[in-house]
Parts: C-alpha cells; sequence; structure tokens
C-alpha cells in the first residue's frame, strides 16, 4: 500500500490529480455548434456544479450542431471518511462449491430463482451474467450451482409476468435487473415490482434483489428490496447472499 | 390551508401511513413534524417502516442530506435489531418479534432518551399490521409507519386508519405539471368502493381467488389469472355470461384493463379489487376505462388523511408554496387536506396554538 497523502485523519479527502489540489475532469457534449458560446456554457455549468478554476482543455464539433468538452476544475471541499458509513451489506462471501455445500447442509432443497431484465430495458447483460451457465469473467452464473434452479425469464419483461413466473414456480428469490434507465424511470419500475408481490400475498416468502449500475444496496432497500448490487458484483455474491438469507430465516409455518 | 396542524388534521387516527410519490418529495420532514406536534402535545408514539428509511444521505442524489428522524424519549421503534444496536441509541427492548428480514430479526424497543436511528421495519405489508399492534398494545398512541417511495402497500386500508402521501415540486418544472403528476398518481387512491351486496358477499366467499361473476353463474379462475390472461381466453369467459363482474384476488394490472377494452364496447365489464393498492394503472386513468365500458372498483377504499406538499426541487429551485398548495387542493377536488408543513404561515400558526 502506498500512504495517502491527502486523507490523514481528520483532513478528510478530496480528488488528487497532483499534491491534494482537487483537480477533475469532467467531459460531456453540448447540444450546440462548437463556439466560444458552448464553451462559455461548459464552464457555466462545471461553476454550477461547484468547481472552482474551470477550464476548458478540449472542445471540439462531434457531429453537426453537436460540441464535446474536457473541462478540468477543481474540487475544494473535502469529504471526511469517518463519515461515510458502511453498507449493511458487508458479508463474507462464499465461493462456488462454499455455496452448494452451506446450501446442501442448511436448505436441504434447491433455492428457486426467477430472474428478467425488466420493464422497458432491453439489456439482459446483468441478468445474465449473474444467472447464465457460462457467467462471466471467469465466474459462472447461478445456473451453474446446484443450490439453485433458476428461470431466467431474460429482457423486457413486465413485472406483472414475472410475479406470474414466481408464482407458479414458487420461487424463493426474484432477482431482477435494470441495466439502462433514463429519468429515475428503473426508481418507479422496481417499486412497482415490489408492490406487485405485495399485492399476490408473497412479500414474506420471496427474497427480492436488484441489480444494476445505478442500483446501490442503500436505493434497493429503500425501494423495499432486501439487497441491491452494483459494479463489481459476481454471481457469487448474489449466491451468498440468496442461501444466507433463506438459512437464516425464520422456519416457515408447515401449511394448515 | 385549512388552518389546522398534521395532527389535528389525523386526529383519531392510531395508525397513519406516510406515502411519497417520488423521491425528495418531502416525506420524511412530514414524519418529523407529526412527531414533533404528537410529542408537544404529550401524545405516546410508535414508530416503524416498511422497506428502510432514515439514511443521512440521499440514495440518489448523495449530496442531498436527508433529515434523520429524531425521536422524543419514550418512543417506542420497530425495527431490525442490528440497526438498533448499532445507532447506540439508548433504549429498554421490550420484546422480539417473529417477523424476520434479511437486516435480522424485528424487535420493539423503547427509547430512553431523544433518539436518531436508521428504522427498518418488515418487509411484508401482513408483518407490518402485526408489528403496529404490538407497538399499540404496548401503550402507543398512535404508531406511524414511515412507508418507502412510491410504496403503496402501507396504505391498504387493513393497515392505516389514515395515509398521508407527500408530492412536490420534484415531479414538475412547473404548478400544473406537479398537479397533473400528483393527480394522475392519486389514481389509486380514488377507486370507488362496490356497494352491491351480492359481489361483496363473493368476494368473502371467494377470500383472495379469483372468481368471474355472471348474472347466471360463477366461474372459479386459476392462481394468478389477472396477472397471465390472454386475449382469447377472454373471449371465451366472456361469452359465458352477461353483466360480467370480475373479482381479482390479487393484482390488479393494467395490462388485463386493456385486454378487456375490446369486449366493453356492447356489455359493461366491471372489474372489483381487494383494496387500492392492490390496483395498478399508469398509463391511463381509471376514468378513462371507465369511460370506455371498464369499471375498477375496490372492496374497501383507502382512507387518505392529507397531502404533504414540498415546494422544493433540488438542489435550487422552488415553486411558490401557496400557489402550489391550492392548485394541487383543487385538483384533487378539494377531498383532503392540503398543506406544506414547512411554510411559513403553517408554523406560525402552530406557534400560535401552542
Amino acid at each position: 500500500m502506498h500512504p495517502s497523502p491527502g486523507a490523514e485523519a481528520g483532513r478528510g479527502v478530496r480528488p488528487y490529480a497532483d499534491r491534494d489540489d482537487g483537480i477533475v475532469q469532467l467531459s460531456f457534449t453540448l447540444p450546440v455548434p462548437d463556439s466560444r458560446a458552448a464553451r462559455t456554457a461548459g464552464l457555466e455549468i462545471a461553476a454550477n456544479m461547484g468547481l472552482g478554476q474551470a477550464e476548458v482543455v478540449h472542445s471540439q464539433p462531434i457531429t453537426s450542431g453537436y460540441t464535446y468538452l474536457v473541462i478540468y476544475g477543481s474540487f475544494d471541499r473535502r469529504i471526511d471518511m469517518e463519515s461515510i458509513h458502511r453498507n449493511d451489506f458487508d458479508i463474507e462471501y462464499m465461493d462456488h462449491d462454499e455455496v452448494d455445500s452451506f446450501a446442501a447442509s442448511r436448505i436441504g432443497r434447491p433455492v428457486v430463482v426467477v430472474g428478467a431484465s425488466t420493464g422497458s430495458d432491453t439489456h439482459s447483460v446483468g441478468i445474465d451474467a449473474m444467472l447464465n451457465l457460462k457467467g462471466f469473467d471467469g465466474h459462472h452464473g447461478l445456473e451453474a450451482y446446484d443450490a439453485f434452479s433458476v428461470h431466467n425469464l431474460g429482457s423486457q419483461v413486465p413485472n406483472a409476468k414475472v410475479v406470474a413466473h414466481a408464482i407458479e414456480v414458487r420461487a424463493d428469490a426474484i432477482v431482477v435487473s435494470q441495466t439502462v434507465t433514463q429519468q429515475n424511470l428503473h426508481v418507479h419500475n422496481l417499486t412497482e415490482l415490489v408492490e406487485m408481490v405485495e399485492g399476490e400475498g408473497l412479500r414474506g416468502r420471496t427474497l427480492l434483489a436488484c441489480g444494476g449500475p445505478r442500483i446501490s444496496d442503500e436505493l434497493a432497500k429503500e425501494l423495499g428490496f432486501d439487497a441491491g448490487f452494483s459494479k463489481g458484483t459476481f454471481p457469487n455474491h448474489l449466491a451468498t447472499f440468496l442461501v444466507t438469507s433463506i438459512a437464516g430465516r425464520a422456519p416457515e409455518p408447515s401449511p394448515g | 390551508m385549512n388552518g389546522r396542524s398534521l395532527m389535528q388534521t389525523l386526529a383519531g387516527a392510531r395508525r397513519v401511513a406516510f406515502v411519497g410519490l417520488a423521491k425528495n418529495t418531502g416525506k420524511t420532514v412530514a414524519v418529523t413534524r407529526l412527531i414533533e406536534e404528537l410529542d408537544t402535545n404529550g401524545r405516546s408514539l410508535g414508530i416503524t417502516s416498511i422497506g428502510r428509511d432514515g439514511e443521512e444521505f440521499d440514495a440518489i442524489r448523495p449530496q442531498i442530506r436527508k433529515p434523520r428522524i429524531v425521536c422524543p424519549p419514550g418512543t417506542l421503534v420497530a425495527t431490525a435489531f442490528p440497526l438498533l444496536r448499532r445507532s447506540g441509541a439508548a433504549h429498554e427492548l421490550l420484546g422480539e418479534t417473529d417477523v424476520w428480514t434479511p437486516l435480522g430479526r424485528i424487535v420493539v424497543a423503547r427509547f430512553l432518551r431523544v433518539a436518531r436511528c436508521e428504522i427498518a421495519g418488515p418487509s411484508s405489508a401482513a408483518e407490518l399490521r402485526v408489528v403496529i399492534a404490538e407497538m399499540l398494545a404496548l401503550g402507543a398512541d398512535s404508531v406511524i409507519v414511515d412507508g418507502s417511495i412510491d410504496r403503496r402497500a402501507a396504505a391498504a386500508p387493513s393497515i392505516a386508519d389514515a395515509v398521508v402521501v407527500a408530492t412536490g415540486a420534484v415531479l414538475g418544472a412547473e404548478v400544473k405539471d406537479v398537479v397533473m403528476k400528483t393527480v394522475r398518481a392519486f389514481g389509486w387512491a380514488s377507486v370507488a368502493r362496490v356497494k352491491d351486496l351480492r359481489i361483496r358477499s363473493l368476494a368473502t366467499a371467494a377470500a383472495n381467488r379469483s372468481v368471474m361473476m355472471f348474472a347466471e353463474r360463477v366461474i372459479p379462475l386459476p392462481n394468478a389469472f389477472a396477472l397471465t390472461v390472454k386475449p382469447r381466453d377472454l373471449r371465451l369467459l366472456l361469452g359465458a355470461g352477461t353483466d360480467p363482474v370480475l373479482l381479482v384476488g390479487g393484482v390488479l394490472p393494467e395490462s388485463l384493463l386493456e385486454a378487456l377494452l375490446p369486449y366493453a364496447k356492447s356489455d359493461r365489464i366491471r372489474v372489483v379489487a381487494g383494496d387500492p393498492t392492490k390496483v395498478f394503472v399508469s398509463s391511463k386513468s381509471i376514468d378513462w376505462y371507465r369511460s370506455r365500458g371498464v369499471a375498477v372498483e375496490v372492496l374497501e377504499r383507502a382512507r387518505l388523511g392529507a397531502v404533504t406538499v414540498n415546494p422544493v426541487r433540488p438542489p435550487w429551485e422552488h415553486l411558490d408554496s401557496r400557489r402550489l398548495c391550492e392548485a394541487i387542493d383543487a385538483g384533487l377536488k378539494h377531498r383532503v387536506p392540503v398543506m406544506d408543513v414547512m411554510a411559513p404561515s403553517y408554523l406560525a400558526g402552530m406557534a400560535e396554538a401552542a
């Protein structure tokens, strides 16, 4: 480990380019022709974001009527590392084999998982990475585990269909992904799923997890999910969460 | 604004649920205001949540510092035990419940001093009902449920005696946009209650299963019928009798109403759900479907207590509080008190009353 010159106790941190200077780089596109006006507008944006000493270091037309800008500026405040509390989802992850043997001894039957990329999202990459046999980056998805029985419904699946399928296969868990969304549409879409599961009276016995680049564990819990997974998640993380949560739940009352 | 405080508006409701129509509509501020008013008036209260809330930072915009819920001494709380322990708040543990969440077991405790604590209550409405009853039995005069964003489950009439809906400038750039979106988002709360006794007694007998009722006969429907129905099945089904009433056991999705539209031309079709939290209609309004022959009704209505309005849109814009409140009040046809609990006029009224 290198020493962290900007982060000694009590001082807090800020962006570091050279000697604790707070320099950040922004890049974005404006829907106006490349011009002095476009560069000035870019500086205004940086100022409104609270960046000091902003300068345009690069601008170029990218197509007719659009300008791409790169701006440097300095962020003068500090973030107190002490104030950042850790996620609750701070568990030790098991690997593939550990998950399977844990599930075999503590659950004793396959955990039924229904997964989908829901709503208008056409991207199935997130859910496929978690569920498909192939997985990604050398990590097999849940289909490769003995611990799970997986139903991957694909992309653009309406919430109603996810819930109907969960009822049909008596799912223990529903896992949905939202890869690309606009205008916080993912928030509404995710809440709707929670509400539908609740409306069918399944919430008490169904784990709900969601994932995507704009989803944090905090947000997921605020929306009523049991956990949220963001960038850097591997299938064994999700698998660990599912089997430990199901094993840790109070015993289900026997029907009748 | 009618000059009454939030507490006075909700008088008589022992179980109050807060629902926000979006993030940053000021739900937590409204919860905090009601807690203060109840405490000032010497009322003992309990608090819990569905999902989770009370985080210091907003989960979508971390630069927004959220007001943490401050609980006066004596407040009862139902939350996952690990959060309570971690908060360091001085408390007396009153009991463990049988309700579990991935965060841990839900316990009921009494705060011994002023506490700031993240509260994570049960995940399901049924569990929420149990936990609320427990706090009332332990002596709370009223129990507040902090609902998560857009979570309607807490607003079910079986859970809440009064629902407070938080809306605000975050929904739109201008007053008229906010009013339109607020009114639309209220569709679920304004569904009519079915009065026909034949339908009501059939619903009781059906016990959360879906059935099709005609003048001539009653046809039981398969599990999850409303979620999976195909237009072809509907044609066969609707041909089996006259004066159709579709009783939906669980969730009523908009796709069902859309599928029914072509068959509603000659004959009005009534669709009955248990309560408004089961009705999922967002692209068109309930009135729109009714005018085209598909009439949605519920067995029990939600009990709306108040609408709170946050005129601020993060990070820096805001609309005129009074104009916005009046416009929303008019848009909701004066059915429910509308107030901005941070407006100087509201606070002045409270100071006068105290």
